[in-house]
């Protein structure tokens, strides 16, 4: 007895429970360079018609004003990932680059396929490669000459170094970025690194500064975009939720309970 | 005797009834555009006893039309309506209307629900969103708009009777009446209209179902007992004679 409000109220369980998840990651990555805040949304599961409304109550004509909807329950809809740009964070590494407007990095992965990341905070290896903290080459790639004294990366993406000895700076390449029309339907893979899907759609490669691409800001990394104040009124929402459905499993129980006391 | 517990059964359907809808609504106390509701009862008078018997019936179900408080999410494409009105969209079955307005833009731009179905305008037409914008910008009338201009309107109708919507799916609403633009809206960018589910009083209502559910279940068992007594009494009397 009482069986469907259990199911109903578990559905919801669940669904806060997914909630906290997301807060958590959410809370977790604070810090993270050019981390994106995730909101869970949610919808209603399916409904039961008990009486349709609308349907004629006499023959002359007279039609029920409202009818008997009872709610399943609720399911995850979507996590939408809030695409504002974070804060601008100062660094001293010339390879440090922040990303002002639309658009993403393009790295190569060890698959061979192209990364998507916001993430600016590059180094170089051995052979003088830009490459993310995972050693991932930054596409197009740049290589920095040895017995370099200082690299400049002015906001259109073109990286000029001055070579010990040489007067005259020399551009050894130009960072390009990639846009999506619905950046928002990447898929996240580690590290901060995005797929394009069927629903981001391909990628739109322009050098920076370009009609709809951001500029590059050398030597400052993005932050996060979470505010702690909106995670921790989330939690609130959430508890209380979480309470809610709670309450109700253990009217039901007790419903039930008193249903095999009849006999 | 039998006509009691029968009384008593017809509560006892309608108080599971009633549970199962305040279920609901808790589940979906933070569904964005989730519009709570009610159990209205009717008494259902049984003629041809002398007795006047009265059974409870369930008779309608209604949405709470008042709007939900909106919270703040900061995505752009996440909008709350202030006051009265529905977003349309576009779904296979037809236009459906909802008050969640959790958007975000598909591979070729188009406005779309969480579901993929496009968001429409207030000529019911698709919003597209072009690719070389810097920012969106939904003002409080519901003009979509970036650096380069106005793009299009975000649609909000209102219908004559609200209460001839029924839930479809998620929390899209279907109805057969004629949609009416709303023409003084207001809308919020970037936040969302949290379900207007008052969790106190649901909480206060479900005390209420389990006291009566509690009751009727002790009327029965009552019931159950005088007519177990009632036979021993017969089956004494009956072995004396």
């Amino acid at each position: 007895m009482s069986i469907q409000a259990a199911y109903i109220a578990a559905s919801g369980m669940e669904a806060q429970q997914r909630a906290l998840e997301v807060t958590a990651h959410n809370l977790a990555n604070m810090n993270s360079t050019a981390f994106n805040k995730r909101t869970l949304l949610t919808t209603t599961l399916a409904y039961q018609d008990f009486s349709r409304v609308g349907t004629l109550t006499s023959s002359a004509g007279t039609v029920k004003p409202a009818g008997i909807q009872i709610g399943m329950g609720v399911k995850m809809a979507g996590v939408a990932r809030l695409l504002n740009q974070g804060p601008a964070i100062q660094s001293d590494d010339p390879f440090h680059l922040m990303i002002e407007g639309p658009g993403y990095f393009q790295i190569t992965l060890p698959s061979g396929e192209i990364g998507y990341t916001r993430d600016g905070s590059f180094t170089v290896n051995a052979e003088g490669q830009m490459v993310t903290q995972q050693g991932y080459l930054l596409e197009p790639n740049i290589t920095i000459p040895a017995n370099v004294t200082s690299v400049t990366i002015n906001p259109n993406g073109d990286v000029s170094v001055k070579i010990d000895g040489q007067t005259q700076p020399q551009v050894v390449g130009t960072i390009t970025l990639a846009n999506f029309v619905n950046p928002g339907g990447l898929t996240a893979i580690d590290n901060n690194t995005f797929l394009e899907t069927v629903a981001s759609g391909g990628p739109n490669i322009a050098a920076p500064g370009q009609p709809g691409f951001g500029t590059l800001l050398q030597n400052a990394l993005e932050g996060s975009n979470v505010n702690a104040v909106t995670e921790m009124t989330g939690l609130i929402r959430i508890q209380q939720a979480y309470e809610m459905d709670a309450k109700v499993q253990q009217t039901a129980s007790r419903m039930g309970e008193a249903s095999v006391n009849i006999v | 005797m039998a006509l009691a517990t029968d009384i008593g059964l017809s509560l006892a359907t309608v108080l599971h009834r009633q549970v199962d809808h305040i279920a609901s609504n808790l589940a979906n106390m933070n569904t964005p555009g989730y519009q709570g509701g009610k159990m209205i009862f009717a008494e259902h008078l049984l003629k041809s006893q002398d007795t006047g018997a009265s059974f409870v019936g369930d008779y309608a179900t209604t949405r709470t039309l008042q709007p939900g408080a909106p919270f703040f999410t900061g995505d752009p494409l996440h909008v709350a309506i202030k006051g009265s009105g529905y977003f349309a969209v576009e779904t296979p079955a037809g236009v459906r209307f909802t008050r969640n307005g959790g958007f975000s833009l598909n591979a070729e731009g188009v406005l779309v629900t969480q579901d993929g179905y496009p968001v429409l305008s207030s000529g019911l037409g698709p919003i597209t969103v072009p690719a070389e914008i810097q920012k969106i910008e939904i003002s409080p009338d519901g003009t979509i708009s970036s650096e380069q201009g106005i793009i299009d309107n975000l649609g909000v109708f209102n219908f004559e009777n609200e209460y001839a919507m029924r839930y479809e799916s998620g929390t899209l609403l279907a109805t057969d009446e004629e949609p009416l633009v709303n023409p003084d809206i207001q809308v919020a960018q970037g936040s969302l209209e949290n379900a207007n589910v008052n969790a106190i009083e649901q909480t206060v209502n479900l005390q209420q179902i389990l006291t009566s559910y509690q009751g009727v279940q002790k009327l029965i068992q009552e019931q159950n007992h005088m007519r177990s007594q009632a036979t021993q009494q017969l089956l004494k009397t009956g072995a004396a004679i």
